[in-house]
């Protein structure tokens, strides 16, 4: 069915390629938000999924690298917040579910 | 394929095995607030903001969400009941959180439900007698098919309801969140409903697909008999279309 044809592996370069769609979908979504508040809020939310993420791989390094994609992109659309309040912002959601997630109140599904 | 059950049998399972889980009643709380929180966004006061208005409709959305929620979840348990299997309700966080910020990003236009799905254990000693004792794909999928129609269902009611109150604003949304709930469910993303079909059979979920999405867009329309039978039509002729052109050619058996 594919023969002759050249394309790129998608399993040797998987974390580049979820890395840059997240900063792709970070820049958009920041950049479709018209206002500061809702930037934070948005923004918070994005870090309590990262949260999530992170907890269930934390021993993975591409966690870390793809959720850093998510971030550059997002602080890369921001208009209206402060870069500073939204880092922050971004961090303390991902804390917060972290932290959440340790406690196991709640038992969800997925991964 | 499955066993008959009568109906005491089926009494005595729900009787036993209905209750819901303090687990699953904090998701199911958690679910209903935030599903509610998202169809009520744009109704936060018309011009400028009004706290009680919005709380008034906040509210009214809460009641809408529970009834299709717990309706949905009541009609799985049920029909899992009746295969002896037990469900249980998970919520997605990621599903939850990223509808959050799909409202908050289209400003309340655009409402993403995946609240949660269902997990499935297998009840022993009800399974006895059963061809493949334990846990399969095929009646998985049908509980989720299951509470995909039952939300179907619930829309029609909605809308049987309508012309009795025109101008109840309630009705109407309570139909819409019912189609969209339905329409939600039946992707074929972990752990959504469409998931669970799609792996019990491609055949299933091509039919039940076009069936709910025909079904979705022609109520708003039609009458509910001339959509069910307009929506059952087109799945079939879909389905035809799916199996000759995808299921002939590229699966290899």
């Amino acid at each position: 069915m594919f023969k002759g044809k050249k394309a790129v592996n998608v399993l040797h370069v998987w974390v580049e390629l979820f890395a840059f769609t997240l900063l792709v979908i970070g820049f958009f979504v920041s950049i479709a938000i018209k206002s500061a508040f809702l930037s934070y809020a948005v923004v918070f939310l994005f870090g309590l999924m990262s949260g999530r993420f992170i907890y269930m791989r934390k021993n993975y390094a591409f966690a870390y690298f793809i959720i850093a994609g998510l971030l550059v992109g997002y602080l890369l659309g921001n208009r209206y917040g402060d870069w500073r309040i939204t880092f922050l912002l971004f961090v303390v959601g991902m804390a917060a579910m972290y932290i959440f997630e340790g406690q196991r109140w709640l038992k969800e599904i997925g991964a | 394929m499955s066993m008959l059950i009568n109906y005491g049998e089926l009494t005595d399972r729900i009787k036993k095995h209905f209750k819901f889980t303090p687990e699953e009643l904090r998701a199911i709380v958690i679910g209903i607030l935030i599903m509610a929180f998202i169809i009520s966004f744009d109704r936060w006061g018309v011009k400028n903001f009004d706290f009680m208005l919005g709380l008034k409709n906040l509210f009214g959305a809460v009641l809408i969400v529970a009834l299709a929620m717990l309706l949905r979840i009541s009609a799985q348990r049920v029909q899992a009941l009746s295969v002896g299997l037990k469900i249980e309700y998970r919520p997605w966080i990621y599903g939850l959180l990223a509808g959050l910020v799909v409202i908050i990003v289209t400003n309340g236009k655009l409402w993403l439900l995946a609240p949660g799905g269902i997990l499935v254990y297998h009840l022993a000693g009800h399974r006895l007698g059963y061809f493949r004792y334990g846990l399969n794909t095929w009646p998985i999928g049908v509980c989720g098919m299951v509470g995909i129609w039952a939300n179907l269902f619930l829309a029609a009611v909605f809308k049987l309801l309508i012309p009795h109150f025109p101008e109840n604003i309630l009705l109407h949304q309570a139909m819409t969140f019912n189609v969209w709930y339905a329409v939600y469910q039946s992707l074929p993303i972990p752990p959504l409903d469409g998931s669970h079909i799609f792996f019990a059979s491609r055949l299933l979920f091509v039919f039940n697909i076009a069936a709910v999405a025909v079904f979705a867009l022609s109520i708003y329309f039609l009458s509910i008999f001339v959509s069910l039978m307009i929506a059952i039509v087109i799945a079939a002729l879909v389905w035809l279309v799916y199996y000759w052109v995808f299921e002939t050619k590229y699966i290899q058996y």
